[in-house]
């Protein structure tokens, strides 16, 4: 199989991505935070180790700002309802994944969309300053597009939210790992992770840095803390991580966080967006492909690319390939605002998205099976 | 001879934090779980310092990590 549905979650994890879960399969049996003895301090200093390195991977404050959660989506429900209530205002993008929509409309809070251009971030940034207004609580809105690739300007996002005294969330499912993300420079006061996409992590774990603390709680129970008292500690991280945390997913991230430093972010970067950037060239070839945005431009984009086949649903076009063993994803990826946009409501995209070890040959391979469907 | 004492942070995290951080500086120190102490509210972490504790609780505020209380051991 061609895998190119990365967005999703990245198809290929990197030896030492493997090798680092087995061996704290094999290494770490205790339960860290919980007990006394030699082997949960020493499961408990391992994890620390991670909050540390994913701290200063992604510009946050210190370790115990690092919140592990079960996935992207729950850390963002832990900063929505964690900061809104009904009534509270809000403003957020017009790209945006139901993991924000969902929770924001669950709160009760009002909230605006903003919409982005996909060819100028001046007008992206315009909008939100007419959107947040006073009494606005929180802005939240992705690092880019899980349909369209398009990266929002969340360094200058994040400047206007600080000006106007305003939380700033993002989630960055598809940009942490990808493009460089430093939350005290960009003023990012919550960043929403999904380790399994762009640090190359097993599924089953988030990340929550948080520089501010959240006034709710998401869930509640044991933290290996604070036993006599009946309500969670007030401490980070272990305010918002009851329950056992993913040691062998944590540990997984490491080695995930090790692998993009090592070969260099940017260089991940460059080789991922030279093939999306390749695909859609070949694609607007031809006339019976449908494409949504300008060309992928470097820091405008991440290697995310989606079209149709004029005439075919994506679901459609999506089987059609996976028979001839490429991976891509159709449908409305979990995010009807993008498509709203976009006016694909009804047909949805054929997405492709690119990771590390997706080569030229692969994307050679996906562009002769589109265009074996137009034939 | 150099007293003991204990530094109850709650959190392990905060216990590993303060550990980690004293031991860079030459302290000798280790993390206890330490189930009594009204600072600790049922269960907590501590780290069992033997040595000066001005300096040493002065570096720990500095750097963030919250002392819930400090007992001689």
């Amino acid at each position: 199989m061609i895998y190119l549905d990365n967005a999703a979650t990245t198809g290929r994890k990197p030896y030492g991505v493997i090798t680092a879960v087995a061996a704290a399969l094999r290494e770490y049996s205790a339960n860290p935070g919980r007990s006394g003895h030699s082997d949960s301090l020493r499961a408990a200093s391992a994890v620390y180790s991670v909050r540390e390195k994913t701290a200063a991977f992604f510009g946050a404050s210190g370790p115990e700002n690092v919140i592990f959660t079960l996935n992207c989506t729950q850390s963002l429900n832990t900063v929505i309802k964690g900061v809104l209530h009904k009534g509270d205002r809000a403003v957020t993008s017009s790209l945006e994944h139901n993991s924000v929509i969902r929770p924001l409309v669950k709160t009760g809070a009002q909230f605006e969309t903003a919409r982005v251009s996909l060819y100028d971030d001046r007008e992206t940034l315009a909008e939100f300053e007419r959107k947040i207004k006073a009494g606005t609580k929180l802005v939240i809105c992705s690092g880019a597009s899980n349909v369209l690739g398009k990266t929002l300007p969340i360094a200058d996002i994040g400047a206007l939210c600080r000006q106007r005294g305003v939380f700033f969330a993002v989630d960055a499912a598809q940009t942490a790992g990808v493009i460089p993300i430093n939350m005290k420079e960009m003023n990012i006061d919550f960043l929403c992770v999904a380790p399994h996409k762009g640090l190359y992590a097993p599924m089953g774990l988030g990340v929550l840095i948080c520089e501010k603390m959240p006034e709710d709680t998401l869930i509640e129970g044991g933290t290996g803390t604070n036993s006599l008292e009946p309500v969670q500690p007030d401490s980070m991280p272990e305010r918002f991580e009851s329950g056992t945390v993913a040691l062998p997913a944590i540990m997984g991230m490491s080695a995930g966080i090790d692998y993009v430093n090592r070969i260099g972010m940017n260089k991940l970067y460059e080789h991922e967006m030279s093939l999306c950037r390749f695909l859609y060239r070949e694609l607007a070839k031809t006339d019976r492909i449908e494409l949504y945005t300008p060309e992928p431009s470097y820091g405008k984009y991440v290697p995310v690319l989606s079209f149709n086949v004029f005439g075919k649903d994506s679901s459609e076009v999506a089987q059609y390939l996976s028979d001839k063993g490429i991976a891509v994803r159709g449908g409305l990826h979990c995010a009807p605002s993008a498509h709203r946009q976009a006016g694909t409501l009804d047909k949805g995209m054929v997405r492709v998205s690119v990771a590390s070890f997706n080569t030229h040959s692969d994307i050679k391979s996906l562009v002769a099976a589109v265009k074996s469907i137009i034939k | 001879m150099m007293k003991r004492y204990i530094i109850s942070t709650g959190t392990v995290t905060y216990a590993i934090k303060g550990r980690d951080l004293l031991r860079r500086k030459g302290y000798n120190v280790k993390i206890e779980r330490i189930t009594s102490g009204k600072g600790s509210a049922g269960c907590g972490y501590s780290i069992i310092l033997t040595g000066d504790i001005a300096p040493a609780e002065k570096l720990l505020r500095d750097a963030g990590v919250k002392i819930l209380e400090i007992n001689e051991k």
